[in-house]
């Protein structure tokens, strides 16, 4: 089954945009330092946005983002135009924050059996979720609720959810940027979703699954 | 199908990248029409969609990470520009230093030979003048460390004997 998202042709104002990208990274590689600058303004704010999921903290994002911008900046000679300018970003994005992440020796999993009672407790105020639509309105509770239901999640499955449905990346995208197979970014995305259901379910009880041992159990 | 199983595993495993699609309104219409159909009759992809829908409006309910505005363009074009000057500081900086080292050795050298070009012959006759005389006096001073060093175990002997004739 063919999904259109890749098969049709690009909407004449994306054609438009992205011959008018193709045209600022050529002034920006002949060292035109406003065209670069118009390249950052456009861009930043999704860099931002994948720093920020990628790193799942909000200290060093700003620092990184600049170093993505600048790596960019000087090695913007070697790249030929043959992929879109954004993917060739956004992957650099990803690359500089495995390094800090790599560099810094951090270990961003956080495993549900990890969670204080209290933070499982307040997670079953959200068990609604098995039953569709009923609470999600409430914003700010969800926002604060939010990372602690994706924390039941492997790092990875956790940024492409955000990535997509929250940052608007499509998953052609997401694909080309994390070096995964287009299928495989789908087929992750829709068992991600399953395992918060499941999760919620085992939190209320409802599945009947064992829960996992705390981490007051596990630590004398 | 596999509706008696967690929702993790209940929809179809050839279905769910399509199921992906179908969430997100990326199939055409034939193919949509063929999930929806599938749906009808496979309770646990439909249990899996509905669940899945369930995630995905929580989720479009987050908020995105705000721009970080305009302050965060002049930092990244600030950065640009300091890495710009160092670049270009660290392409010439060998040459720049080759340069000084050159200059130096060419100054100094060009110093002794005008030097030698205004003095002539004289100042080396007062330096040998000025050298003889130390060079005479550490030979003197060389022959008689040689004197004194004894040159058989009867010449030790009898040096010791005159040093302590000489004490008393």
């Amino acid at each position: 089954m063919a999904a259109t998202a890749s098969a049709m042709p690009l909407p004449l104002g994306a054609r438009e945009k992205g011959q008018e990208e193709r045209a600022l990274v050529q002034r920006a590689q002949k060292g035109d330092e406003r065209a670069f600058e118009q390249l950052v303004r456009q861009h930043q704010q999704r860099v931002f946005g994948l720093v920020a999921r990628v790193l799942h903290r909000q200290d060093d994002v700003e620092d990184i983002a600049q170093q993505v911008f600048l790596k960019v900046y000087l090695s913007l000679n070697r790249f030929d135009q043959r992929a879109a300018f954004s993917t060739w970003l956004y992957k650099i994005a990803v690359n500089e924050c495995w390094d800090h992440l790599r560099k810094k020796k951090v270990r961003p999993l956080l495993y549900e059996s990890d969670l204080s009672e209290e933070q499982v407790s307040q997670l079953d105020g959200i068990a609604a979720l098995g039953r569709p639509t009923e609470g999600l309105d409430e914003h700010a509770e969800t926002k604060d609720t939010l990372e602690r239901v994706l924390e039941v999640l492997p790092e990875q499955d956790r940024q492409l959810l955000l990535l997509k449905e929250v940052e608007g990346f499509s998953v052609q995208e997401l694909a080309e940027i994390l070096g995964l197979n287009v299928n495989t970014v789908k087929v992750r995305l829709f068992r991600a979703r399953g395992r918060i259901i499941e999760a919620q379910k085992r939190r209320s009880g409802l599945g009947g699954l064992r829960k996992g041992p705390s981490a007051t159990e596990r630590k004398p | 199908m596999n509706a008696e199983n967690d929702f993790a595993t209940c929809a179809c495993p050839e279905y769910e990248a399509v199921l992906e699609d179908y969430l997100s309104g990326a199939l055409e219409n034939g193919a949509s029409r063929k999930v929806a159909e599938h749906l009808k009759s496979c309770a646990g992809c439909s249990r899996a969609l509905e669940g899945a829908a369930a995630v995905s409006e929580m989720l479009r309910g987050a908020e995105r990470v705000p721009d970080p505005g305009p302050s965060f363009t002049h930092m990244v074009m600030a950065r640009v520009r300091t890495a710009e000057v160092e670049s270009r500081t660290s392409f010439w900086e060998p040459f720049v230093s080759l340069a000084w080292k050159f200059a130096t050795t060419a100054a100094l050298a060009l110093v002794v030979m005008l030097a030698y070009a205004t003095h002539g012959t004289s100042p080396t006759t007062n330096n040998t003048v000025a050298t003889a005389a130390p060079q005479g006096e550490m030979q003197q001073m060389l022959m008689a460390g040689q004197s004194m060093v004894p040159a058989t175990r009867s010449d030790l002997v009898r040096m010791v004997t005159e040093a302590d004739d000489a004490q008393q």
